[in-house]
């Protein structure tokens, strides 16, 4: 099980297409993939529970992936998050 | 960090409702109320002014108004004092009252009056505010409200929760969130269920994408918040397939220590998953209490049978 601290760097946050690009890159794995903020806990597979998180730039989310492929899942969400979505700000 | 319910987000929320307005003590706006964990932590968050037992919110009426001004200079010091220590988190001045000037030359002490009666205020505000300062977990899920009885649908990622909430939506039924509603327990152990701000109003579906829930079926779709009262797990078919009596004997899960009936469905043959929740909500207040008419009967009688013995 792989369990990391992340920040959203990106200008405007978790915000709905982002979400929407970290949820297909979560999906593409067959472990499980986990995101808290405080006490929420929220499936990283699923966009409303990732929207529901309302993360704006700065924000520290936890990660927490487990299964056979935790691994890769791990890099390409988190090339993803510091990539900034690529959007580019 | 987590944005806690505010002195400011009170006022921002009944503003309207109780006629509030600020006073003094605006540096101070962003104190936040704690997280309640526990239903028995709500009975000191509303209730009068009271310089021994102080309320987190303490509603000033005419009572503890004329108390306030009739107390001599000396005593004032020390109840200013009595203050620092206690820190309720604001005041509220009912009743259009003028707020006394030695309270207003604390910068740091929020003060908000009401046009309306303290009664008013402190029995809208002790209905309404645990749901606002109570501690949430998120359970993955949508929740909906079928005939009143708060349905929690929950599986694995693809069995059709969404789907289903939408299947009861056009069925008239009400929804509170989609895949991440949020809950808490309020007075007498009530598991409740919110709606999360950032994704209210929406459901989305795999097959459809997002829908918006009020522009499609209207207002009364939505239901901001519920009691929740029954689970309903969805499953493919290979796990379910031994299971085909589970809809006579609902197993007991525990939410948030509470326990809750749970109905495994099968989510993969062609049935009205809609038909078997809708059955499962209208049969929950005879599984809380099994023929219910029959035992008050039968005890009915051996009370008159003991009694004629006697």
């Amino acid at each position: 099980m792989i369990r990391k601290q992340i920040t959203i760097i990106n200008k405007l946050g978790l915000h709905a297409r982002a979400a929407a690009k970290l949820v297909t890159c979560a999906s593409g794995f067959t472990s499980t993939v986990k995101l808290c903020r405080g006490n929420r806990e929220v499936n990283g597979k699923s966009i409303m529970g990732v929207m529901m998180l309302a993360a704006s730039q700065g924000t520290e989310l936890e990660l927490i992936i487990e299964g056979e492929d935790e691994q890769q899942a791990d890099n390409a969400i988190c090339e993803l998050i510091n990539n900034y979505f690529e959007e580019g700000e | 960090m987590e944005q806690n319910f505010s002195v400011e987000s009170l006022l921002e929320t009944f503003r309207k409702g109780l006629k509030l307005s600020w006073v003094g003590g605006a540096k101070a706006n962003t104190r936040a109320f704690p997280a309640l964990d526990s239903p028995y932590d709500f009975a000191n968050l509303v209730g009068y002014f009271n310089p021994v037992r102080m309320p987190q919110v303490a509603i000033v009426g005419d009572a503890e108004f004329s108390y306030l001004q009739t107390l001599p200079r000396g005593s004032r010091e020390q109840l200013q004092n009595r203050l620092k220590v206690l820190r309720p988190n604001c005041f509220i001045i009912t009743d259009n009252q003028l707020v006394p000037p030695y309270l207003t030359r604390q910068t740091d002490w929020p003060l908000i009056t009401s046009e309306l009666t303290a009664e008013h205020v402190l029995t809208t505000l002790r209905t309404e505010l645990p749901g606002k300062v109570c501690r949430r977990w998120v359970l993955h899920g949508s929740f909906v409200s079928v005939f009143g009885v708060g349905v929690l649908i929950t599986g694995e990622e693809n069995t059709g929760k969404s789907t289903l909430a939408l299947e009861l939506l056009e069925r008239g039924h009400r929804l509170i969130a989609d895949d991440a509603p949020e809950f808490g327990i309020l007075e007498h152990n009530r598991v409740v269920g919110f709606a999360p701000a950032a994704i209210k109003n929406f459901l989305s579906t795999r097959e459809l994408g997002v829908i918006d829930v009020p522009s499609t079926y209207g207002d009364f779709a939505m239901c901001p918040e519920h009691r929740l009262d029954i689970l309903i797990r969805l499953e493919s078919t290979d796990k379910v397939a031994k299971k085909e009596s589970t809809l006579d004997q609902p197993q007991e899960v525990t939410i948030l220590g509470q326990q809750f009936p749970q109905w495994t469905l099968n989510n993969s043959r062609q049935r009205s998953l809609s038909v078997l929740v809708e059955s499962c909500a209208k049969r929950i207040s005879q599984i809380k209490s099994p023929n219910s008419a029959a035992h008050s009967l039968a005890a009915q009688v051996s009370h008159t049978i003991l009694k004629d013995f006697a």
